[in-house]
């Protein structure tokens, strides 16, 4: 088995596993923070972001300044994974395991050399189509002139003072809606615990991760081997089904990716934290802005936003805009068999899981698809806005940073941990409105690694390189992912790892098993041993060991000898050719050499070695060699 | 060899009361536990005392198994578990689960308060019962034990219907449960796994004569008659399962009423009505795609002209339609509504789906023109029309499902004994299989043959694999020895070298030898020839060694259009192949 990264982020996995005969692809990473690069691109234009000047020395006009910041005025570009060092048509499957691993799928599937089949569960596309439509929804939005490329020359970009991590030249502008629903026809739903057999030499299943609705961990099994793998798990209580370990427990080889990007986190601290700012700004009278994707975490955020809000006034309204919001409300809502026992109970009663229906019904959440019309005009203040994206520079929340950017009684509250304050926040620094950062990162972290790993005890831990060198905790500890035995992979770079059985499990006929004689070699012998016999079927990869009686019903077929044992002399052949009546002769015979016998009636003759263990029968007939081989056969014992 | 036991405790030449007990190495499995309308003696439930004798059924159980909501699958289920007593798993679908009590309980109500029956389970029971309800997804395998897993398919018969695929090592029976081939207007076609090869399929044939005319002219037909019905000032009924043909028949009838501007009333039996829209909603993904695909923006369900039935209504002069039930005219509100209208001619009655024998839908269906109902003699002098919108597999569809699973073995539930035969040897005749219909109580026995595998090393199989000179590599000759420990009776296999060694003995090696005549020797032409058979073949100066030296082509002393072949007993099946690609004289081609 080889396994090569095509990702450089290890919590946006991106691995092509080899196999003697499969090529599987697991998870499609798209890298969507090279967004923050892009000035925000604005709904209603805004004067803050239209009078910028540029830097004189290079003189590219696009390059906006800001903030002591650059930012490009151009068309806003996401980074797929580099897929140039392998061969797209030799994928055969592409294993999805959650909906942000499903947005970078179009990037693989819609090139013209993609041949592969994608297997991903029911939520997981139907949630991730949802994202991916809002994703596209918001980019279609954006009119902006067309810019040259000037800025991807290394000595530009690599000169911001915000200087993109990944390099401009591998960027991609996002897929259009086209591609997306062509990309998504070619994924075919499945259940967890749902075994897929492909080609008859691999078996994968998926099961729960406990991350996401539908979020998936893979068991991939080949005829001797069974490899486990870790995409986006938590291990912490949630809305959606919780990780099924057990089912990944003693793997030859584990492949550990998507931590958390918060060694130690504590999402339940960050929603405390969260809620106390939404009740003191709520109470000052400020806007409350939460920019968020459209499906996740925030099916409980509304839960508890209501909640809180309503302790508050009743009269104060959540809203959620987003061109899919409903769909993602209702979708939410028809998954029980994917939610943890609490929610997916309700349904016997029968209630919806999720409480928001009811909040929709009540007008205590208003869901709009976007800004402008109802929502323009029935929106009152002060209020919460849930709205995407999250990297705040595409979508409704650049309208309203904009809009309420000027007071400070407003707030902003960042949770998505893949979005933080350091990386997005550059072009709102100067403005009025607070910015918190409470990351809501539920992602296995590098304290319940070890934890996790004692209980599945991996005969072997595959990691990304990243892992293994320390990172700093909150107390300021050193944490690292440490298991032995380990081995490291980084992006670019093929592991090769060795088949560790050399045996493979082949289905042998029953007649075969009833035929078997086991005798001991020695009287003392504690082991027997027996000669079996027949044809071995190799077909569509599947192997079955047939007995030579019933392969002899279904075609015809080439003898199987036995193997013999002993010693030949010519004397012995001799003899038994006469009870054959056949005269055989020695035409040669010098000691310490072969004997040659000759056999005038069939054409023949025989050569045996001077030690009597090799025997040729040369002969132009084959049925009077078939004479000879069963008299030698008649000399000698069977193995 | 090992045996699968079968016997029907009911659904045995029979439609209803579904209890098949399967038995496979060691397990013990119950396939449904309905119960019978056309009975309201003991006989309306399974005989349990044929399980355990009379006792509980704990340790005589692995495993239940519900495949869908009817009460002829699950009726008896509260009466198996809390009164004869079992405490192991049960398994049914997440809609079945969520539905399966709401019936029971509607049931239960019939029984006790329609009837007086004072013997019969109670709502405790069933709230008890459904606590040991396991619900499963579609496809999920689920582990009952470390040997026996259960899987469940889509049967597309009604909301949350599944077939069961059940496993223990290398046996495995399918069972339908009810099922439908064709999608409908809210639920999709039966989805099973091709090519599953299970020992037994054990399938439902309540449809097994019938090739249904096609659905469309049906549903006209259904649409025509209700409509000269209301425009003749008749009331229609149409007795339903709440859930089920109920939403089938509503959708269509809405669209028809909406087309042509139609007022008159079309009413639903109240409570459950609402209760099944909510359920439709929740599990969404049980229905088809058309109506997954629209769930957010419209609900299916949300009828514009079908409103809730009050009791008053049923004593008004002017037309109307209504969708009563129960489906089976046992009781209830279609009961209560069919007697106030069966009198009079104008009115119609339509019955949909399959009504057991003995209950006053089935005495309807038989055309009988008085039924006696709790003592009273009725006229009956409306119209009525049996439609089976049953959403059962017709001859055909169960036809395809046999073509599409491949059993080794089929037996026969869930329908009658003449039509049974019939599609017996209709099955029989056209794939070579065996086909049992087992009575009720009687047991069937098969022989399934055991799948056992065994760890080879990869060498010998590449080498068997090179034996074989054709492509698809059927036919490998193997050859091996086996190594078996007498203790433990653990065997391994290796080489017949290894075996030798082992054994203190030397082999004896065979090889045969031909002179061929050829029109020159040029070994780098012939190595070139040979290079598609083995591409490792190495050349010497004197001739060619192919396959690691088990096939030597050599001169011949002093001979220069004669070559010597030498080869290993293995290579038998070679021989020809090289021998007529060493002589073969290259095409020339014409000059015309």
């Amino acid at each position: 088995m080889q396994l090569t990264s095509l990702s450089w982020m290890p919590h946006r996995p991106c691995l092509l596993l080899k196999f003697p005969n499969v090529n599987v692809l697991l998870d499609c990473a798209v890298n969507l923070e090279t967004l923050s690069t892009f000035l925000p691109c604005t709904i209603v234009p805004s004067s803050r972001l239209e009078a910028l000047s540029f830097p004189r020395s290079w003189g590219i006009d696009y390059l906006k300044k800001l903030n002591d910041q650059l930012f490009v005025e151009g068309f806003p570009e996401v980074q797929p994974a580099s897929l140039h060092t392998i061969a797209v048509d030799a994928i055969d499957i592409v294993l999805v395991s959650n909906w942000m691993s499903l947005v970078g799928l179009p990037f693989i599937t819609e090139r013209p050399d993609f041949r592969g089949v994608v297997y991903a569960t029911e939520p997981t596309i139907q949630l991730g189509r949802l994202v991916m439509e809002e994703l596209n929804d918001f980019f279609e939005g954006i009119d902006r002139d067309p810019i040259d490329d000037r800025w991807r020359a290394d000595e530009i970009w690599r000169a911001f003072p915000n200087a993109p991590k990944t390099n401009p030249k591998e960027w991609k502008k996002f897929y259009n809606k086209k591609q997306l629903d062509n990309c998504l026809k070619k994924v075919v739903g499945i259940s967890y615990s749902e075994t897929i057999v492909i080609n008859g030499a691999i078996r994968f299943t998926a099961y729960s991760s406990g991350f996401a609705i539908g979020s998936a961990n893979w068991l991939i099994e080949t005829e001797t081997e069974k490899i486990g793998y870790l995409s986006a798990s938590s291990s912490r209580t949630s809305h959606a089904k919780p990780a099924q370990w057990d089912k990944l427990k003693r793997m030859d080889s584990l492949i550990l990716t998507s931590l958390s990007r918060i060694p130690e986190s504590s999402p339940n601290e960050a929603v405390s934290g969260l809620f106390k700012e939404v009740v003191e700004t709520l109470r000052a009278r400020g806007n409350v802005l939460l920019p968020i994707a459209p499906t996740g975490i925030l099916y409980d955020l509304f839960e508890y936003m209501i909640q809180q809000v309503d302790q508050i006034s009743r009269d104060i309204p959540v809203y959620f805009i987003s061109p899919i919001a409903k769909s993602a409300l209702e979708y939410a809502n028809i998954y029980a068999e994917w939610l943890s026992d609490i929610k997916s109970n309700k349904v016997y009663k029968p209630e919806e899981p999720f409480a928001h229906s009811e909040f929709v019904k009540g007008n205590r959440l208003r869901v709009y698809e976007n800004i402008h019309g109802n929502f323009s005009r029935e929106y009152k203040t002060p209020c919460v806005v849930f709205t995407g994206h999250p990297c705040l520079r595409i979508g409704n929340v650049v309208h309203f940073l904009e809009m309420w950017g000027n007071d400070p009684k407003n707030v902003v509250i960042l949770t998505d941990p893949d979005y933080p304050p350091e990386e997005v926040y550059g072009p709102y620094n100067n403005l009025q409105i607070k910015c918190k950062y409470f990351p809501i990162e539920t992602k296995l972290d590098y304290t319940q690694v070890p934890l996790i790993l004692q209980d599945l005890e991996p005969k072997l831990l595959m990691l990304p390189e990243q892992y293994t060198k320390p990172v700093k905790g909150v107390s300021g500890r050193d944490l690292v992912v440490a298991y032995k035995p380990q081995i490291t992979f980084k992006h670019g770079e093929t592991l090769s790892m060795p088949i560790s059985g050399k045996r493979k499990r082949v289905l042998i006929d029953p007649d075969m098993l009833k035929e078997m004689n086991v005798k001991g070699a020695k009287d003392n012998d504690d082991h027997g041993v027996c000669a079996i016999r027949g044809f071995l079927s190799a077909y569509d990869n599947k192997l079955e060991l047939i007995s030579l009686a019933r392969a002899n019903e279904k075609a015809t077929l080439p003898r199987v000898f036995p193997k013999l044992v002993g010693s030949l002399t010519a004397e012995d052949l001799i003899k038994t050719l006469k009870k054959k009546s056949i005269t055989a002769e020695i035409i040669k015979n010098i000691i310490g050499e072969s004997i040659v016998v000759k056999i005038p009636r069939l054409e023949a003759q025989v050569t045996i070695s001077a030690d009597g263990q090799k025997s040729r029968i040369s002969c132009k007939h084959s049925e009077n060699r078939k004479i000879l081989h069963g008299a030698i056969t008649q000399c000698l014992n069977k193995l | 060899m090992p045996k699968l036991r079968v016997v029907p405790l009911g659904a045995g030449q029979d439609v209803g009361r579904s209890c098949i007990l399967i038995s496979m190495g060691g397990k013990n499995i119950m396939l449904d536990c309905g119960m019978h309308m056309g009975y309201s003696d003991d006989r309306r439930f399974p005989d349990f005392s044929y399980i355990s004798g009379g006792g509980p059924l704990n340790g005589f159980l692995d495993c239940v198994i519900i495949s869908h909501f009817h009460l002829d699958h699950c009726g008896a289920l509260p009466h198996m578990s809390e009164i004869v007593g079992y405490d192991g798993p049960i398994y049914m679908t997440y809609p079945t689960k969520a539905i399966v009590p709401v019936l029971l309980e509607d049931y239960r109500k019939v029984q006790t308060e329609f009837r007086g029956d004072t013997n019969f389970f109670t709502s405790q029971h069933i709230k008890q019962c459904m606590k040991k309800v396991i619900a499963v997804n579609l496809q999920e395998i689920v582990h009952v034990d470390n040997e026996l897993t259960i899987q469940a398919f889509y049967a597309g018969h009604v909301l949350g219907a599944a077939m069961f695929l059940v496993t223990n090592g290398s046996e495995s029976v399918l069972y339908t449960g009810d099922f439908n081939m064709t999608p409908d207007r809210h639920l999709g076609a039966a989805h099973v796994y091709p090519g599953l090869k299970p020992n037994l399929l054990i399938t439902e044939t309540t449809y097994a004569t019938t090739i249904r005319d096609s659905k469309r002219a049906r549903e006209r037909d259904f649409l025509k008659k209700v409509h000269e019905t209301v425009l003749d000032g008749g009331k229609v009924l149409i007795p339903v399962f709440a859930l089920g043909r109920a939403q089938e028949l509503c959708i269509l009838l809405e669209s028809y009423w909406e087309r042509l501007d139609l007022k008159y009333p079309i009413y639903f039996s109240p409570g459950l009505a609402e209760k099944a829209t909510k359920y439709y909603r929740l599990f969404i993904n049980w229905t088809n795609e058309k109506i997954k695909k629209t769930f957010v923006e419209r609900n299916m369900f949300d009828f514009k002209h079908i409103k809730p039935f009050d009791m008053t209504f049923a004593d008004s002069k002017s037309p109307m339609v209504l969708f009563s039930t129960p489906g089976m005219l046992h009781g209830g509100q279609s009961l209560r509504v069919f007697k106030k209208w069966c009198t009079d001619p104008k009115n119609m009655i339509i019955m949909p789906g399959y009504c057991v024998a003995g209950t006053v839908g089935a005495k309807v269906i038989n055309g009988m023109k008085k039924i006696e109902i709790d003592q009273r003699i009725y006229e009956i002098n409306l119209r009525v029309e049996y439609m089976s919108f049953s959403a059962h597999a017709d001859a055909k569809g169960i036809m395809q499902l046999i073509k599409d699973v491949e059993p080794k073995n089929v037996m026969f539930v869930h329908g009658e004994d003449q039509k049974m035969e019939f599609l017996k040897q209709k099955v029989e005749k056209e794939s070579n299989l065996k086909v049992y219909k087992p009575a009720n109580g009687e047991t069937i026995s098969i022989d399934t043959e055991p799948e056992i595998f065994v760890d080879i090393p990869e060498n010998l199989l590449s080498k068997s694999i090179s034996l074989d000179p054709t492509p698809s590599k059927r036919f490998c000759p193997f050859q091996a020895c086996v190594v078996m420990e007498k203790q433990s009776k653990k065997f391994e296999i290796i080489s017949a070298e290894e075996a030798a060694q082992h054994m203190g003995v030397q082999l004896h090696s065979v090889t045969f030898s031909e002179i061929i005549d050829v029109e020159e020797i040029n070994w780098t032409k012939i190595a070139k020839k040979l290079r598609k058979y083995d591409p490792e073949l190495q050349m010497k100066t004197d001739g060619i060694d192919l396959f690691n030296s088990e096939i030597l082509l050599t001169n011949v002393d002093g001979e220069s259009r004669q070559i010597e072949i030498i080869w290993d007993e293995s290579r038998e099946s070679w021989l020809s192949l090289l021998t007529e690609e060493i002589t073969r004289k290259p095409v020339k081609v014409l000059n015309i």
